[in-house]
């Protein structure tokens, strides 16, 4: 080898380089959209194991072992879909592993262009999947890597098709190649950015439903199930992010300040340890669902004490899924701002309830004023009366419980005796005897059968999640005649220096308690006890924390610039004169067509209709008049007809047998005496020693048949004969020739 | 070695890959620059529309950012690919080297030059094939590749066709077609550059004994043989016969005589063989086949006379082909190209006998061992037995296949 040789490498070398780091970049892709370690081992694994087994040593699997493969493949698959529905996730496994499959079958310049395209398709399913920071850094990455992988594949394509696949490329070549790219990759960036700013947003969206996994992130849920097995989960997946202001516009955000409990669901019946919503929550909102166009301020029609806000919380959503979402708000709103987004809203400011109605958006931002009963001393009237409550349902040893706690504590526990003006006395003492006889878990046992879950907790389990807590101190508040009810939300405390926000995750998901200590005056208390509650919702300032901090702070800038391009930053850059080419107005009239009924489903039937004609066409047309496609087809029936043993289907499969057969009529014809000259051709012999031959018919028709698929074979176009058959006839030449060798006398032999 | 492959061997000895012989004198100097261009949307561009297409479609629907992004990259892709595709192109230029003989089902090479006069575009991944429909019928083509053009500079490079059948082609159209950079985007330039191409007959390995060991006809022959001849040998005197040479006329004995007595001389003894075609009545698949079979061994007996200095003749009598028995590499190649020429479609002429001499062996190549009226043969070979002519070793190419 020369030392050009060795500087210079070929096509193939580096196409096949290229391709190797476009397939590692999908599968890494993927696996970090799916946010799953299992895919990133399981599939990288998987692609570096067929890559070095298959792959680079130029070895494909058997066919047979392949199809193996994809069976279970495509068995996986449909239990992949079966498990999470027929979404985006299940078809990029599905591609996933179908690429693994294809990587031990790489036979030519088809396989690999195939390949490419399967790593495109993951790509899309992992930006289909997640929009988060990191997809969207390495769906970059990846389209470099594809970029370069198809330029040089267009290389290896021509070095193939020209049969020079030792082509090298000189040190000029990899010079224009590299500039070449360069140029290409800046004019696609250039014009990609400059579409991404351009093309309107808010203009057809949902149109054809919802596509790929729902898009909300929230860990929350709005119906609480005590006693059910598991393990409470702790995603860090970013939920929203949430600045605080004061009135001054100043960010009040403070990095080890009180936690800010936002309000997601109230959830007031309880029964058998389920807790769910009221008749009256269930038909919900004081005002219904309707649509607020940007920068809508909405206030409660009676502001009562509360005319003057303390804080503003202005939130942005990561992701809203479609229908009705629960908006986070802190207790008590007395104002709701949809900044710069139009919104379809339904409120009840009295209850602190507010819900997004409509499509799902990729992000999706307001601002909540709240004012801060805690700094309000509580007026109470002489007559001021509790609501009444219904102690139905509650466990008669939660209620002896509570009445003991209050009693010990120094308060009556009686309602009827005690003053309104000790109840926020009584719930703070409950709220203390939970978090200090109680120990915090995240695992969740089943409860006894027969028991009440509140009960189990705490007089036998003694340790559970936020719900457990929270449904205790709801039920015994309630048991000494104080309204309570339990509140599902967030809690934010991980507040971020660099970006002035706070960032609530899946894991901050949190239940507590909101009991009225006085008449419509309701206080937040927690009865989950605060070391583990801080542990588990105040990160700790490690080196492993401040990077965390510094990616989110990178994450939040990715969200906002990217993620979070809307129509309004867009009018900001372009121009509200540039307009939408009327797309919007277009859009909205033929959405609600569909919306209108009938037409919805006619319309996606005439789509599903017009589709398939359209494929079947193509299909059609490719079918009849592309002759390429007809020989691949009859190519492969007869391969699937040769593999089933119906049909030979190539010559050179059989010539060894041939020249076997061959050999075995000169051994026949030798041993019976009657050897063929060199000269003479087969036939003319076999005619010549004619009587002879005929004396032994089995023989003689052997030798015949033989001679016929000799000349066939060796002189023409027709197909060659199976080889069972040719066997056979060697066989029968055998034992003629044994016979022949045993019938002759012992001298004979001796020679 | 035979007279086509000492001059086939001639001719390899001017390969070169990958040189700059873009001004070498075998080059065809006209007609370098394309006659059109033309430009269309490949199978994968089809596809990667509809991706973009879904992209968009999904983009839209889901208002994802990053799918508005990756549509965006899509498309930009589409619209860099035709720009960098088309630019490269702009300033290319080609030239074929002229075409040697072959015989059919062997390789020829074909010598492309190409030329990037651009000053800022490099080529990439370029393809060059001819677009003859003929040659797409009757031949396997491998096109040529380029790599790379440099600007201003040029690259030479071969693709290679396979005649199946022997005949003239005449190779007028070359395609220089090119999908980089992705492959969405087929763009070519046609260019116009007529080359011949001579197809002999497919080689065939014979049995190196066809001719040595023909059979003489016997004494009776022989007895015959001793008439007037042309070679040196005296044989005896006679008078003059108008039209008799001068140079012919004995003087010292016309003097003694008083009459003009004319020198006859003995014929030659060299032995002359004459290669004697004769095709089936009917000429359906089965009987061109063998009449291609006969074409070829014909073909390759000259070949081995050549090498010998044998004089030997060609008389196909149907097709009106008659080469008279001279020795020589010169006549075992106009035999040859005579009998690569033949065009089986004509109407063939009635069977007349070889004008053999006395002494003259005919060597009757034909389907059958019937010998036809008034033709006698020192040695039949029987196109049906190929394995009484073929060495051991060979094997018939595939256009000699019997077709049943």
């Amino acid at each position: 080898m020369t030392r050009s040789d060795r500087t210079t490498r070929t096509v193939a070398e580096m196409f096949r380089t290229a391709l190797f780091w476009a397939i590692l970049g999908a599968m890494i892709s993927f696996s970090i959209a799916e946010l799953n370690p299992v895919y990133f081992v399981g599939f990288v694994g998987a692609m570096l194991v067929a890559w070095f087994a298959s792959v680079r040593p130029a070895r494909p699997a058997p066919r047979k072992v392949i199809n193996t493969i994809l069976l279970l493949v495509i068995t996986i698959a449909g239990i992949e879909t079966l498990r999470s529905g027929v979404g985006v996730s299940a078809f990029a496994v599905f591609v996933a592993l179908l690429l693994v499959v294809k990587l031990l079958d790489l036979r030519g310049p088809k396989d690999e262009g195939q390949v490419l395209v399967l790593c495109l398709s993951i790509l899309v399913a992992a930006v289909l999947t997640s929009n988060s920071f990191l997809t969207g850094a390495m769906m970059l990455i990846e389209s470099v890597l594809l970029l370069r992988a198809f330029v040089l594949y267009q290389m290896y394509t021509v070095v193939k098709l020209g049969r020079t696949p030792s082509s090298r490329v000189n040190k000029r070549a990899k010079i224009d190649i590299r500039s070449m790219m360069l140029g290409a990759g800046f004019l696609c960036v250039c014009i990609a950015g400059v579409l991404f700013i351009v093309l309107p947003r808010n203009v057809g969206s949902q149109a054809f439903g919802q596509w790929g996994a729902s898009r909300s992130v929230s860990g929350f849920t709005d119906e609480v199930e005590l006693g059910r097995p598991g393990r409470i989960t702790m995603s860090s997946t970013p939920v929203f992010d949430m600045t605080v202001r004061n009135r001054d516009g100043m960010n009040v955000g403070e990095e080890n300040g009180q936690p800010v409990y936002l309000r997601g669901a109230v959830l007031e019946e309880y029964e058998s340890g389920n807790w769910s919503r009221s008749n009256v929550m269930r038909v919900p909102l004081a005002e219904r669902p309707q649509f607020f166009s940007a920068n809508t301020t909405l206030k409660p029609r009676d502001r009562g004490d509360y005319s003057r806000w303390d804080y503003q919380y202005e939130i942005a959503l990561r992701t809203v899924s479609d229908g009705p979402v629960y908006l986070f708000t802190p207790w008590r709103p007395v104002e709701f701002d949809t900044m710069n987004q139009p919104i379809r809203l339904g409120y009840d400011f009295k209850r602190g309830l507010f819900m997004k109605d409509g499509v799902g958006r990729s992000s999706l931002q307001y601002a909540v004023r709240t004012v801060n009963d805690s700094f309000r001393p509580t007026q109470l009237s002489d007559g001021a009366l509790r609501r009444p409550i219904d102690p139905a349902g509650i466990n008669e040893r939660v209620a002896q419980r509570a009445y003991d706690i209050v009693r010990n504590g120094g308060v009556e526990p009686n309602p009827s005796l005690r003053p309104i003006q000790m109840d926020a006395a009584a719930v703070r003492l409950l709220e203390t005897h939970l978090r200090t006889q109680y120990k915090y878990t995240l695992d969740a046992l089943p409860v006894p059968p027969g028991r009440d879950a509140t009960e189990w907790f705490l007089f036998d389990r003694r340790e559970g999640h936020c719900e457990y807590y929270a449904s205790a101190l709801t039920l015994m508040c309630r048991s000494i005649g104080i309204p309570a009810r339990v509140v599902t939300g967030y809690i934010a405390s991980d507040f971020n220096t660099v970006t002035g926000q706070y960032i609530v995750r899946e894991s901050n998901a949190h239940a507590w308690v909101e009991a009225e200590i006085a008449p419509d005056h309701w206080r937040t208390y927690d009865g989950t006890p605060p070391g583990d509650f801080h542990d588990l919702h105040v990160p700790d300032p490690s080196l492993t924390r401040s990077i965390a901090k510094l990616y989110e702070s990178i994450e939040f800038l990715w969200g906002r610039v990217v993620v979070g391009y809307d129509s309004d930053t867009r009018d900001q850059i372009v121009g509200s004169n540039v307009g939408d080419l009327g797309l919007a107005n277009l859009s909205d009239r033929l959405l609600a067509r569909f919306a209108a009924g009938r037409t919805k489903l006619i319309t996606r039937a005439a789509i599903v209709a017009l589709v398939v004609f359209s494929a079947s066409m193509f299909l059609g047309i490719l079918l009849t008049r592309t002759e390429k496609v007809s020989r691949l087809i009859r190519a492969i029936v007869g391969s699937v007809f040769a593999r089933i043993g119906l049909r030979s289907f190539t010559r050179a499969q059989h010539a060894e047998p041939v020249d076997t057969l061959e050999h075995a009529v000169e051994s026949a014809l030798a041993s019976n005496d009657i050897p063929r000259p060199s000269w003479q051709p087969l036939r003319q012999h076999l005619r010549e020693h004619q009587e002879f031959i005929a004396q032994q018919s089995d023989l003689s028709n052997a030798l015949w048949e033989s001679a016929d698929l000799i000349y066939q074979s060796r002189f023409s176009r027709s197909p060659a004969v199976p080889a069972t058959h040719l066997n056979e006839l060697v066989q029968t030449l055998r034992t003629s020739e044994n016979i022949a060798q045993s019938s002759r006398p012992a001298t004979d032999k001796q020679i | 070695m035979s007279a086509l492959q000492s001059h086939h061997a001639r001719l390899r000895t001017g390969d070169s890959d990958h040189s700059d012989s873009f001004d070498s004198e075998r080059s065809i100097k006209s007609n370098e620059l394309p006659i059109r261009r033309e430009s269309k949307l490949t199978f994968g561009g089809l596809i990667y529309i509809g991706v973009t297409v879904f992209l968009a479609i999904g983009a839209v629907n889901s208002q994802n950012n990053l799918l508005f992004w990756l549509f965006g990259v899509a498309i930009a892709t589409i619209i860099v690919s035709g720009l960098f595709s088309g630019s490269a192109l702009m300033k290319t230029q080609l030239r074929a080297r002229v075409l040697n003989e072959v015989h059919a089902g062997q390789p020829q090479r074909l010598h492309y030059s190409v030329r990037n006069k651009s000053s800022i575009f490099p080529v990439f991944a370029c393809l060059i094939s001819e677009e003859s429909k003929k040659i797409q019928l009757d031949g396997k083509r491998v096109p040529a590749s380029v790599v790379h053009v440099a600007p201003r500079s040029s690259v030479s490079t071969y693709g290679s066709f396979t005649p199946r059948v022997r005949g003239r082609y005449i190779f007028r159209q070359i395609r220089l077609s090119t999908r980089f950079p992705f492959g969405l985007m087929q763009k070519s330039l046609i260019f116009e550059q007529s080359r011949p191409l001579l197809v002999l007959p497919p080689a065939i390995n014979l049995k190196r004994d066809l001719l040595n060991a023909t059979p003489a006809h016997g004494e009776q022959v022989l007895r015959k043989a001793r008439r007037g001849g042309e070679s040196n040998e005296l044989w005896g005197l006679r008078e003059y016969r108008a039209g008799d040479p001068r140079r012919r006329i004995s003087w010292k004995h016309s003097a003694r005589r008083g009459d003009l007595v004319v020198v006859e001389q003995a014929e030659s003894y060299a032995m002359r063989f004459w290669i004697m075609i004769v095709e089936p009545d009917t000429l359906d698949e089965v009987g061109r086949v063998h009449t291609e079979r006969a074409i070829a061994v014909a073909a390759a007996l000259f070949e081995q006379a050549g090498t010998q200095s044998t004089p030997i003749g060609l008389w196909y009598p149907q097709r009106s082909v008659r080469f008279d028995p001279l020795t020589g590499r010169a006549q075992a190649g106009r035999a040859i190209r005579a009998l690569a020429l033949l065009d089986l479609d004509e109407d063939a002429v009635s069977l007349t006998p070889a004008p053999v001499r006395t002494r003259d062996r005919v060597i009757l190549i034909q389907r059958g061992t019937t010998l036809p009226d008034r033709v006698s043969a020192s040695r039949i070979i029987d196109t049906d037995y190929p394995d009484s002519w073929l060495h051991r070793s060979g094997s018939l190419p595939d256009g000699l296949r019997d077709p049943s």
